[in-house]
């Protein structure tokens, strides 16, 4: 009996003891925003360095020149590779240039943008380069990756802002909440401005270089044009140590590509293609547009067929909410009213390129993707590979080099039906 | 899901096959003096507390929360009144349901022959698994984790060779989800871990 108590007496403290049992839960949500980054023209001006070669952290757009070999490095600066031997590039130099994205390269000159400002560089000795002239406060709004930047003139100052990852720890009610997102101002992050590679079917290879993406800079005889938003910007180059700033074409909104084919200008804009007659490349004229649903949409043009594809992503802020992913096939015979001949279904085509018939299609993270485009109607897809994230290629002379969140990938496509891996550089793996 | 089943009508079986037929003698023996079980069920009591997040006076009330359980002991005396075996059981919480499976041990008080009011104590340990809850995406996982039942109650003879048993005690249950959306660059994870602290009460019957 006594024994009996006792265990009732004990079950009676537990029960006490265990009545202010309570549940815990503990959510950790990582997540992707942005943080704001503010850059004074002081700052920016602090000069252009040459440093020594380093690792691709994000790359962005790339730019073939004779045997050198650009890769931006979104609003870094610039990776400088000899590419002699596409078996083995090597790194030589990079050159630092705050808020850059575009380049191009005419002779000895390479020209960029560098946030608010346009800067020539003399390139001859690689591991020196030199500033040899400045357009000031050319440029006054810009975005990459899906993160825009704006020039306050009355401060001075650009408000630009950059990914930051972010990781909140709370103590949560252990029934399942509904699931909030938070903070995500940029799910429909995207490369909206990389994405297009050309081979040189256009421009005069002999003096200057072949674009590698959205190319908002094309180089055409002696004229650089470098479109915005919604504007065109002529740059003369004459003398091309000194450009000078001679026009200014206003486009309309969501200006994305530029793409010279013969005496036309190829404008990818986020709601159709534009083509304008550059026969007077002082002053460049409207001819005709092809307008389809808002999407991303890069475009080559070869043999007076353009290729543009269509990205839709979860990215109603940049390039419209348009449902499809494909690629359209446009006969440009007649500039003035170009003909849709047919679409191809695709999965989420970033960049492309063309080369002779060949057409390579960068689909993000499904990788690349390699056609015979020998007839247009009927395109065949050759080969898909697929584990890398792919968004920008140049094919030329048979070097396909192709930039993608992971780095540099070089292929030889002589033979179009099987493409060989020469090299690739890496992305600094994260730390 | 099939493992679980034939997990369960195999426990389920030990316990009802010495009823039905009559027993050769060596494994009749076996049962009538080594083999123990307790089978309960009862309710798992939560208590309503309520979280303040950083940095605000905001907070909520998390209301107090009664869930059920059930669970199986199968085990063998090793030492005198000493039983060692395996539990497993189902808890259902509201939106997860989890199936833990322990090792446990159970210490009755007194001479097993004597028909009259004793105690036991015993623990159950082992992992919580969550079989039972739906598959979700690919982008979402659901990990089970530990599972911890310390108990002490009361025997009260049935009339029979079996006892009725009450008991009190302390149930924690682990797990954890996760899910990762990746849309494009974008990247969003929600990880959260459950440590689910409760009260149990448990009815059933021991033989």
């Amino acid at each position: 009996m006594k024994n009996f108590l006792s265990v009732t007496l004990l079950m009676a403290a537990l029960a006490t003891a265990f009545v202010s049992c309570k549940d815990n839960c503990v959510q950790t949500v990582t997540y992707r925003g942005t943080q704001s980054v503010r850059v004074t023209l002081n700052e920016l001006r602090m000069g252009i360095k040459t440093l020594p070669a380093q690792d691709l952290e994000n790359p962005g757009k790339i730019y073939v020149k004779d045997n050198y070999l650009f890769i931006n490095e979104v609003k870094k600066g610039i990776h400088v590779i000899d590419n002699t031997n596409p078996s083995s590039p090597k790194a030589i130099s990079f050159i630092s240039i705050l808020g850059n994205v575009d380049i191009a390269v005419k002779g000895n000159i390479l020209y960029a943008d560098s946030y608010t400002d346009f800067v020539a560089l003399d390139i001859s000795n690689p591991n020196a380069v030199k500033e040899v002239s400045r357009i000031k406060e050319v440029f006054t709004n810009g975005q990459v990756d899906g993160l825009g930047w704006n020039y306050n003139v009355s401060d001075q100052t650009i408000y630009d802002s950059r990914y930051k990852m972010y990781t909140t720890t709370q103590e949560v009610a252990c029934d399942p909440q509904p699931q909030y997102y938070y903070g995500l101002p940029n799910a429909s992050a995207s490369f909206d401005s990389k994405g297009l590679g050309f081979a040189s079917s256009s421009g005069n290879p002999s003096t200057s270089g072949v674009s590698g993406s959205t190319a908002r800079f094309a180089i055409v005889n002696e004229r650089l044009y470098a479109v915005s938003q919604s504007e065109m910007k002529l740059f003369s180059l004459q003398n091309p140590e000194s450009p000078v700033k001679d026009g200014s074409l206003n486009l309309g909104f969501g200006i994305e590509t530029i793409f010279p084919y013969k005496d036309k200008l190829f404008l990818g804009t986020n709601t159709g293609v534009q083509i304008w007659d550059n026969k007077n490349p002082q002053k460049p004229t409207y001819l005709s547009r092809l307008d389809h649903a808002r999407a991303c949409d890069p475009v080559v043009v070869e043999n007076d067929i353009a290729y543009v594809t269509l990205r839709s992503v979860n990215n109603f802020s940049r390039c419209g909410g348009a449902i499809a992913n494909q690629l359209d096939v446009i006969d440009v015979s007649n500039a003035a009213s170009p003909i849709l001949l047919k679409t191809y279904e695709m999965e989420s085509p970033y960049g492309l390129g063309i080369d002779k018939n060949k057409l390579f299609i960068c689909e993000g993270v499904s990788g690349l993707k390699t056609f015979d485009a020998t007839k247009p109607m009927d395109i065949k897809q050759l080969q898909h590979f697929k584990d890398m994230n792919a968004y920008d290629v140049i094919p030329l002379n048979n070097t396909l080099m192709l930039i993608g969140k992971d780095g540099l990938y070089q292929y030889d496509y002589s033979n179009p039906n099987s493409l060989k891996l020469l090299s690739k550089i890496s992305v600094k793996p994260v730390s | 899901m099939k493992i679980i089943f034939t997990l369960i009508l195999a426990l389920v079986g030990t316990m009802v096959y010495p009823q039905d037929k009559p027993l050769q003698g060596s494994f009749k023996n076996f049962v009538k003096g080594k083999y123990v079980n307790f089978t309960d069920f009862g309710g798992l009591f939560g208590k309503s507390y309520q979280i303040y997040y950083n940095n605000s006076n905001y907070g909520n009330i998390v209301p107090g929360r009664v869930n059920f359980t059930i669970q199986t002991f199968n085990g063998i005396r090793v030492y005198k009144n000493l039983a060692v075996g395996a539990t497993v059981g189902v808890d259902w919480f509201s939106n997860y349901q989890i199936i833990p499976i322990s090792l446990g041990i159970r210490v009755t008080s007194g001479d097993s022959k004597i028909k009259k009011v004793k105690t036991f104590v015993g623990v159950d340990a082992g992992y919580g698994f969550m079989w039972l809850n739906d598959k979700m995406g690919d982008n979402q996982k659901i990990n089970g984790g530990l599972g911890i039942s310390p108990m002490a109650g009361l025997l009260i003879p049935t009339g029979g060779n079996a006892n009725f048993t009450l008991s009190i005690g302390y149930k924690h249950n682990g797990f954890n989800t996760k899910i990762s959306n990746r849309i494009n660059e974008s990247l969003y994870i929600n990880e959260t871990d459950y440590n689910l602290n409760r009260m149990a009460i448990r009815l059933g019957i021991n033989f």
